[in-house]
């Protein structure tokens, strides 16, 4: 590691005097206007997405509502189509008319 | 000058899009070299300078035109270019801790000696070992010297960018000097 003498150290801290500006990137007015552009944009989106959670609970609920009220309203109908289905009176009557299973007979 | 100054803020505050134009580009290089020279790195020095003109722009109607524009956008500028750094120190401190704990490299580099290029070739030598020790210096001592000496600003206009006392300024000055014989000198 080298080390400094007074005079050096003098010398690095007027090393700055005299220091001519730097210059920013020739596009520096584009970027920067780009950049504001997709801050505009992000902020939009952000905006809409504000209320993310209250949009998600809601969301979830109305499908999980959606749901049960289609598989309810599914389960009565099965209940009744088994139901009719389970007291066929006429195909019965019908059929035992046409084979005449209802007279008596002697045998 | 001023009624020049005063037309140009209440044209910002109008959202006026040519008066942001003139801002930027009678502003650009103040920011951008006062930045530069705080990061010491010239790609973040562009970024954080824009970050100061869209803060310009989104609270130019709070500016109550009680300090030249130019101070407050030097003040803009050095909270900016100081936030970035404290950032990249905890960002930095968080890498370590985390390569404690994984197998992956979370080490953020450090960069190598920043070279400015507004400085002499004769004197970049000097330069580098300067802005090496400029980083140890506390932030009051450290943004005083560079508005004083590099950006060229008097005692009294870098006390109303610190928004502090002349007397302070004085004392920051001299500290900071202090400060650089000692952290050259035990380089």
């Amino acid at each position: 590691m080298k080390k400094f003498y007074s005079e050096e150290i003098d010398q690095i801290i007027q090393s700055i005097d005299g220091i001519e500006q730097a210059e920013p990137s020739a596009f520096f007015y584009n970027k920067l206007m780009h950049k504001m552009q997709q801050k505009r944009i992000q902020k939009q989106y952000s905006f809409i997405f504000q209320f993310k959670p209250l949009l998600v609970i809601a969301s979830l609920s109305l499908l999980v509502f959606i749901n049960a009220f289609m598989l309810i309203k599914q389960t009565d109908q099965s209940h009744q189509t088994i139901a009719n289905k389970s007291i066929p009176t006429n195909t019965v009557y019908d059929f035992s008319e046409d084979y005449q299973l209802n007279t008596t007979t002697n045998y | 000058m001023i009624l020049k100054e005063t037309k140009l803020i209440k044209d910002l505050q109008q959202k006026s899009e040519s008066a942001f134009k003139e801002l930027v580009d009678s502003y650009q290089k103040m920011v951008y070299n006062t930045v530069l020279v705080i990061v010491q790195q010239e790609q973040e020095a562009e970024d954080i300078a824009q970050e100061v003109f869209i803060q310009v722009y989104m609270s130019i109607d709070g500016f109550r035109q009680d300090a030249k524009l130019s101070t407050w956008i030097y003040r803009i500028a050095t909270t900016k270019a100081l936030d970035w750094e404290r950032k990249k120190k905890t960002k930095k401190r968080f890498g370590k801790i985390l390569s404690f704990f994984s197998n992956e490299d979370e080490r953020v580099y450090e960069a190598v000696d920043f070279d400015h290029p507004g400085i002499q070739l004769e004197k970049k030598e000097q330069a580098n070992v300067l802005f090496k020790a400029l980083k140890k210096l506390p932030d009051n001592q450290r943004i005083a010297f560079i508005l004083i000496k590099m950006e060229g600003l008097n005692y009294q206009e870098t006390s109303e960018v610190m928004n502090t006392s002349l007397k302070a300024i004085e004392a920051y000055m001299h500290r900071a000097k202090i400060n650089l014989q000692k952290i050259i000198g035990n380089q």
